[in-house]
């Protein structure tokens, strides 16, 4: 009879303590510095996702052109969306230069490959 | 990288107005922002770096920055992380940076950013309990099978 009510009570608090949401919060973690791979063998970011704008390609938008036209979007999908102007282009008189042959390229493109192989292993777990 | 968000006045706008969570997004995670990923023969210099959450009700529940960025533009890559907690769908977060160069150069801003689990995250308190919970199962299990066996 103990334990019942023991398990009863404590069923309880774990539905109380699941409905109590963290207050929302940003702070600051961590800087890393003069980085050229972001991915497996650096710094190893971008598990749950990334979203670069214009990334890795041998021309970018210049003048009126969308700010993502070269994104690289390995966000998983729903969780996130990206709200950008309502013209998606950046106004003028302001010109992006997008793109530069001598910038420097981030490694995170095997990244991608690994994200979706992980999401394929999850709609496979899930489909079971 | 792009001025992907524009400037106005030393600061950037909204050009890339937020980044929305959605269904499925994890209740806390690592932002990872890549800035300074440009040729060295034209330095971007941000000041500051600046991460508003905003949470459901649309009211601003927190904000974090890095500040004195200046003297680490060298055109290597630098990357800034920041760590979101109390995400809920609808909840969103945007980016700002401060530039400190006059005239402003109209290649600066955002490269990329990253998302990756939360590394200090902890069980939720809910499924500590629940934990417990099934461990004082497995004790009333092996003590009621004890009482059975004796008599």
């Amino acid at each position: 009879m103990k334990l019942q009510r023991f398990l009863v009570a404590m069923a309880l608090i774990a539905l109380a303590l699941n409905d109590l949401q963290a207050a929302p919060l940003v702070t600051t973690y961590s800087t890393a510095s003069n980085q050229t791979n972001l991915g497996p063998g650096g710094l190893n970011l971008g598990k749950l996702g990334y979203w670069f704008p214009n990334f890795g390609v041998g021309s970018g938008p210049t003048g009126n052109q969308p700010v993502d036209q070269n994104d690289r979007d390995s966000l998983p999908p729903g969780w996130m969306s990206i709200l950008i102007s309502t013209a998606r282009r950046i106004p003028l008189p302001m010109t992006s230069v997008g793109f530069r042959r001598r910038w420097r390229t981030l490694a995170v493109v095997y990244q991608a490959l690994i994200s979706s192989f992980s999401r394929m292993v999850r709609v496979a777990y899930l489909g079971n | 990288m792009i001025d992907t968000l524009g400037v106005t006045n030393n600061q950037s706008d909204t050009i890339i107005k937020s980044w929305v969570f959605g269904t499925g997004a994890p209740s806390s995670l690592l932002l990872s922002i890549v800035l300074d990923n440009v040729p060295t023969s034209a330095l971007t210099v941000v000041q500051r770096l600046r991460v508003t959450h905003i949470d459901v009700t649309q009211t601003q529940s927190s904000q974090a920055d890095f500040n004195g960025l200046s003297t680490t533009a060298n055109g290597l890559a630098d990357v800034y992380s920041f760590r979101l907690e109390g995400i809920e769908p609808g909840s969103y977060f945007a980016v700002q940076l401060r530039k400190g160069q006059t005239p402003v150069p109209a290649d600066a801003g955002l490269g990329g950013i990253l998302f990756d689990r939360d590394p200090l995250a902890i069980p939720e308190a809910s499924t500590v309990v629940m934990m417990s919970l099934s461990a004082a199962g497995m004790a009333g299990i092996a003590l009621v099978r004890r009482i059975r066996q004796r008599s």
